[in-house]
């Protein structure tokens, strides 16, 4: 027995090594934030905007430092189209932005949520009929963060909405969004809503229209944006019901100072 | 080549030679010349020549180009069954200077005919560049040096092809008629090798790295004629001879041109990184061989710079409904909730008729009206109470309020735009060959004043391109325009009001930009249309970080209109704000594959 301990001190260190290792594996592999993503509508219409909802979540019991954008200049996208070819969108937005990255802080347990509408090079992107598998990738300064591969389908659009994606490719300074000088993209968008009025694009439209009036015609503006705010699919929804608040509380106020103001004049 | 006719009167035995001028020979270089005779049918004539005694130089003499050189040299003519005959006889200039050959016909052996043919034996001196329709070649300051030049229009609509320089070869003797060949290469980038900027794909210092397509060594003409890098041009009296170089309109194509009459000593000659040498590595210039200073082709982006009108309505506006005083503030309820929450941190009140008092924030209290935390007790609260008040944040982009009143008679002070200015070291984008010029666009007093607007949309943007950027149609492929204006605030949520905001947005361009196009210049991006850079923003950051100058954001926004994407690192187009101004050599390669003007395709 004696002869035999050093033989079960060794053994013991070399078993207690082993757990040590399988411990430190498994508290790294173990991930301390998760990155999720889903699209607002699980099917579109080709040249539909996107919509898309990250979330970050802290899965410690420890305050976590993240230094980045959460937005969409710092996302990359993967896309796997119908045909199997898979590829990295280059730039997601036609405004690209100089910002300065804060660090932030995610309390245990923490989930962030935000939404990102794309609406940039759609028909490049997606503009094949069929499924596509979507992931995204956040890299921040300090970490590398990966979602799981989602599904969107893009529909074959039918009857109006066919007529109205047919003209869209007709008028490619309409469906790419980039700027044509000479252009009456106003026009153009107007003749486009009152052609295809009950379709998905024309509600893209009249959002667009309702932001581009805001600050010029606000009877006009409203009629837009009233257009659209009753529709939950629609990926801006929420942008025009916030905008539509914005807008018709800068008029209210307006019209008290107006009022108080003539009050004022007239005594 | 110079022909010479025997015209031989069997009986009177007479010679007849035109030979006026001395004939150019180019160092080493075989001149061939025709001797030709009318004589008896099926006869053979024994000549021969050699070098008189005097002059300068030395000729030699040859019956074949690459046959033996001598002087003298025995040769024969025979005629055929009409009694013509004629061979060429190939004269070399071994040594500089004049010489004169001499024949004789074996009719009359030892007889010495003095026929004075003169050569004069010379090579080239120099190879200069000089401007044609350029105003000049000046330095160029990066690395390698050499000359450069701006091949873009002299202003808008310009239709001249600038893209032409002179090469000049001039003659150490005044000799007229001598064939010179230029030769342009393109020599090696000469930055670092091996990464976008410079691949060297073809070994170390291999040059063919220009980014046109076709054509990288240049194309040399002569009258307007040529389509290769090669042409010859004939010495003048004043031993002269001049060929055009054609550069590229790629910003940082460089090239060399060699010149030599020698066609032997010219096809030995390589590029090795920025020099040209010889198989020997010897580099020019060679005593038959001169070759021109690196020629670099540099580009002008002209920038129209336009501001926002002072701001209007960067206020907010309610009535208080009721207030509580107590420790020293006050907390006022308005009527409406129509404040960002916490928008007027640091701001201040101004009741309409009474007084004014800082503010510490505000914040949302719906369904409530808004509430304001007033930085002193309002005394006494019930004569404030039912009053309008006007509140305005801590913007003050030109720092020179107190207390801040929104900036009201204010228009955005202009970026500092140190960081584009060719004029000192400190253009960020001479590594691409670019230099940015603020001209308006290329028209004069063009610096519009945009309609204001606190927190724009990308439609209130779009409205601004379209409404004043007056120097666009002026866009074109040889005269880059871009458009920059000086700004107020972007978004709301991201104008840093209040300061817990994050991911404070600096600036924004409208464009179609990337990061890595690969080798070869097949997806150079679109670039863009307007760049806007927020200066309430910026100052209201910079002083935020203590820092007091923020020069990098308006030229971070041109190099998004000039294809220019956002990458990590430490680089001017890092996708935050790092303080670093240099280009990646991806954005290096990016902008120097750009042909067309920003947003054109």
């Amino acid at each position: 027995m004696k002869h035999k301990l050093p033989y079960i001190v060794a053994i013991a260190i070399l078993v207690g090594i082993a757990m040590l290792a399988v411990y430190s594996q498994s508290t790294s592999e173990r991930p301390q934030l998760s990155f999720e993503m889903k699209p607002l509508r699980q099917s579109i219409l080709p040249l539909e905007p996107i919509g898309l909802e990250f979330s970050i979540a802290n899965l410690t019991s420890e305050k976590l430092k993240l230094h980045g954008v959460e937005s969409l200049e710092w996302i990359k996208l993967e896309v796997r189209r119908p045909s199997g070819e898979t590829f990295v969108p280059k730039q997601l937005s036609n405004l690209v932005r100089r910002k300065f990255a804060s660090e932030k802080t995610y309390e245990p347990g923490q989930t962030k949520t935000w939404v990102e509408k794309l609406e940039f090079k759609l028909n490049n992107y997606f503009g094949e009929v069929g499924e596509y598998q979507l992931r995204a990738k956040y890299q921040s300064r300090d970490h590398l963060l990966t979602t799981a591969w989602v599904t969107l389908v893009v529909e074959q659009p039918e009857g109006e909405d066919l007529l109205a994606y047919e003209k869209l490719q007709t008028i490619p300074a309409m469906r790419d969004g980039v700027l044509t000088p000479g252009f009456d993209m106003s026009a153009n968008r107007v003749a486009f809503i009152e052609q295809f009025p009950n379709t998905r694009y024309a509600d893209y439209y009249r959002y667009k229209m309702a932001e581009s009036l805001s600050d010029t015609d606000f009877g006009k503006a409203v009629e837009y944006y009233e257009a659209v705010i009753s529709k939950p699919d629609f990926v801006f929804v929420e942008d025009a019901k916030r905008k539509f608040q914005e807008l018709r509380q800068k008029k209210e106020i307006e019209e008290v100072r107006r009022e108080r103001e003539k009050r004022r004049t007239t005594n | 080549m110079r022909k010479f006719l025997f015209l031989i009167a069997l009986l009177a035995g007479s010679y007849v030679v035109t030979q006026a001028q001395p004939v150019g020979l180019f160092l080493d270089e075989p001149l061939a010349e025709v001797r030709s005779v009318n004589s008896t049918p099926n006869t053979t004539i024994h000549y021969t020549v050699r070098q008189k005694t005097g002059g300068t130089g030395d000729i030699t003499f040859a019956t074949s180009v690459n046959g033996t050189y001598s002087d003298p040299l025995n040769y024969s003519i025979t005629t055929n069954g009409s009694g013509f005959g004629q061979t060429t006889i190939y004269t070399k200039g071994v040594t500089t200077g004049t010489a004169t050959a001499e024949e004789n016909i074996n009719l009359f052996p030892g007889v010495w005919f003095d026929w004075n043919l003169p050569y004069s034996i010379t090579t080239i001196s120099s190879v200069t560049l000089t401007a044609i329709n350029q105003p000049t070649l000046d330095t160029n300051p990066n690395a390698s040096n050499g000359l450069r030049v701006y091949p873009d229009g002299n202003g808008p609509g310009d239709s001249t092809d600038r893209r032409a320089v002179k090469v000049t070869a001039t003659m150490a003797n005044a000799v007229a008629g001598i064939p010179i060949i230029f030769k342009s290469f393109d020599v090696d980038d000469p930055s670092a090798a091996g990464d976008a900027v410079d691949p060297d794909t073809g070994g170390a210092g291999s040059g063919l790295d220009n980014r046109i397509a076709s054509g990288q060594n240049g194309i040399m003409q002569v009258s307007g004629s040529g389509s290769t890098n090669e042409v010859v041009a004939y010495t003048n009296s004043s031993g002269v001879a001049e060929a055009n170089l054609i550069v590229s309109m790629h910003p940082g194509d460089n090239y060399r041109v060699a010149a030599s009459g020698n066609v032997a000593a010219l096809n030995d000659i390589r590029v090795d990184g920025t020099i040209l040498e010889d198989s020997s590595n010897n580099a020019l210039p060679l005593t038959k061989v001169k070759g021109t200073d690196m020629l670099t082709v540099w580009r002008t982006l002209h920038l129209e710079v336009d501001r926002m009108a002072a701001p209007s309505g960067n206020s907010g506006w309610n009535i208080m409904q009721t207030g509580w005083t107590g420790g020293g503030q006050t907390i006022v309820q308005a009527y409406y909730n129509t404040f960002e929450p916490g928008q007027y941190e640091n701001g201040w009140i101004y009741f309409d008729g009474l007084d004014d008092h800082g503010v510490s924030t505000n914040s949302a209290n719906a369904p409530y009206g808004d509430l304001v935390f007033v930085q002193s007790e309002l005394d006494p609260v019930w004569a404030y109470e039912e009053q309008e008040f006007t509140i305005v944040d801590d913007d003050d982009y030109n720092d020179d309020d107190s207390p801040n009143d929104g900036d009201g008679t204010e228009a955005a002070p202009i970026a500092h735009l140190d960081a584009m200015d060719n004029l000192t070291s400190t253009n960020v984008f001479a590594p691409a060959y670019i230099t940015v010029v603020n001209d308006g666009g290329g028209i004069g007093g063009n610096n519009n004043t945009t309609a204001f607007h606190v927190n724009p949309d990308e439609e209130d943007l779009d409205d601004i391109f379209d409404a004043k950027y007056g120097s666009w149609p002026n866009g074109a492929d040889n005269f880059w325009v871009a458009y920059l204006v000086m700004g107020y605030q972007g978004e709301a949520a991201t104008d840093n009001d209040p300061v817990s905001e994050v991911d404070e947005e600096l600036g924004v361009t409208k464009a179609v930009a990337d990061d890595d196009i690969g080798a070869g210049c097949v997806d150079v991006p679109l670039g863009g249309f307007y760049s806007f850079v927020w200066q309430e923003t910026v100052r209201d950051y910079f002083v935020q970080e203590s820092d007091p100058v923020d020069d990098l954001t308006a030229p971070h926004e041109i190099g998004h209109q000039l294809g220019l994407e956002d990458r990590s690192g430490n680089y001017l187009m890092s996708d935050t704000a790092n303080g670093f101004s240099t280009l990646h050599p991806n954005d290096i390669h990016i902008l120097r594959c750009r042909t067309k003007a920003p947003g054109r395709s």
